[in-house]
């Protein structure tokens, strides 16, 4: 016997011998035997606003604890948080935190919900998993913020806790998929499909990075695709990029850029279309989709006004997509 | 990269034939060289993707033992056959 396993959780289906780890750096094979490596022990907790993930249509203004471990199975050459996500867990210092720890630190903390963020979800299924089934237990939301880059059995299997999920498309090309983060783009329209339909609230994120997915057309793909695969009421972030980890050389994306991707993605059809990581004034606000009266208008990440009346448009009672106080219209 | 294996695996294959009586000693080189030969042909299977990477295992049971890092058992994973065998 090898010894050989195949990791299945993710597309790549790394191939592995004992004392060999997987493209995420966090699942190794010991003697035939894959185990992880950061079960329990996250990197980074931090109490955010949920408008953060970034979600706008799940509950606002709840606070969510957020937690992330080492490793990430893309290499996304953009990435914001790189230091954690393409670091291996023997360069990080982590907490030991059990998935108990992580439910007990989120009611301490009075937050409503756990998100799974930062880094990678997915390589710490296991992890998420299990502290997600706690958290649902005990009466909490769980939120993933995920690049999508999974096989479809494992995320069935996570979705049954997720309540909602911010997926990063990072692009409508598999090539800049490849060449710029190390993965495939059919999965990742595979994993938002598939989040809809098991009934999990669902929001898009698009980084629009400068001169390498910035072209109009293909922006207009991505909010179409988004029209005719999920609906009209899937909440779209188009998201500043600011220079990073082996893109220094890039200029941050223009502002410019970001509005008018947003007024197209709104003509195409998309009703809730947001500008994040910069500072935009219709960016930042919901309206209705019937009669366009400003339902939550939001400074930065804080909540300034919210008309939202039971899941409904406080002028013409258009019911509003989203999860509010627990009512849901999707 | 592609090309390269192919050209590596040609020439193994034709420059492969011992005499008789070197057979034995040279089928756990071969072995090894075609082992060799897999990895580099499974590992191209994604050459744009981050590698997959030989851990130190001494190094890995030290962490594991300060607590740095878990042996966890991971689900989703499936016994792989040895292409050799």
């Amino acid at each position: 016997m090898s010894n050989r396993v195949q990791c299945v959780l993710c597309p790549h289906l790394c191939i592995l011998a004992p004392g060999e780890r997987g493209r995420c750096s966090v699942r190794l094979n010991v003697d035939g035997e894959l185990v992880s490596l950061v079960y329990g022990r996250p990197v980074a907790v931090h109490v955010d606003p949920v408008e953060k993930k970034p979600l706008f249509h799940f509950l606002p203004g709840i606070d969510v604890l957020s937690i992330a471990t080492a490793g990430c199975n893309l290499r996304c050459e953009f990435c914001q948080n790189w230091e954690i996500s393409q670091a291996a867990p023997e360069d990080v210092s982590p907490y030991n935190l059990p998935p108990e720890a992580v439910v007990e630190q989120a009611i301490t903390y009075n937050c409503e919900a756990i998100a799974y963020t930062y880094t990678e979800p997915v390589v710490y299924f296991e992890y998420t998993r299990d502290t997600a089934k706690l958290a649902k237990e005990a009466g909490l939301k769980n939120i993933l913020v995920t690049a999508g880059y999974i096989n479809q059995g494992p995320l069935t299997e996570l979705a049954k806790y997720i309540d909602a999920a911010n997926v990063d498309l990072k692009s409508m090309s598999d090539s800049y998929y490849r060449n710029i983060c190390g993965g495939t783009l059919q999965p990742v329209l595979n994993t938002i499909i598939t989040l809809k339909e098991l009934g999990t609230w669902v929001e898009v994120t698009n980084l629009i990075v400068p001169t390498l997915n910035d072209d109009s057309r293909e922006l207009d793909e991505l909010a179409r695709w988004i029209l005719e695969n999920t609906g009209a009421d899937t909440p779209l972030h188009f998201s500043r990029f600011f220079p990073m980890y082996r893109l220094t050389d890039l200029a941050p994306t223009p502002v410019s850029i970001l509005q008018s991707a947003r007024e197209r993605a709104i003509e195409i059809g998309l009703h809730y279309v947001y500008v994040g990581n910069a500072v935009t004034e219709e960016g930042m606000i919901t309206t209705c989709p019937e009669c366009n009266e400003v339902l939550i208008r939001r400074q930065g990440y804080i909540i300034e006004e919210n008309r939202i009346e039971n899941g409904k448009c406080f002028n013409c009672s258009a019911p509003i997509a989203g999860v509010w106080n627990g009512t849901e219209e999707q | 990269m592609k090309i390269l294996t192919f050209f590596l695996l040609m020439f193994l294959i034709l420059t492969g034939t011992v005499p008789e009586e070197h057979r034995d000693e040279q089928d756990s080189t071969d072995s090894g060289l075609f082992q060799l030969l897999v990895r580099m042909v499974e590992s191209e299977i994604r050459p744009w993707a981050k590698p997959i990477e030989n851990v130190d295992m001494e190094r890995m049971l030290e962490l594991f033992e300060s607590g740095i890092i878990t042996f966890h058992t991971a689900d989703w994973y499936a016994e792989k056959d040895d292409p050799g065998e």
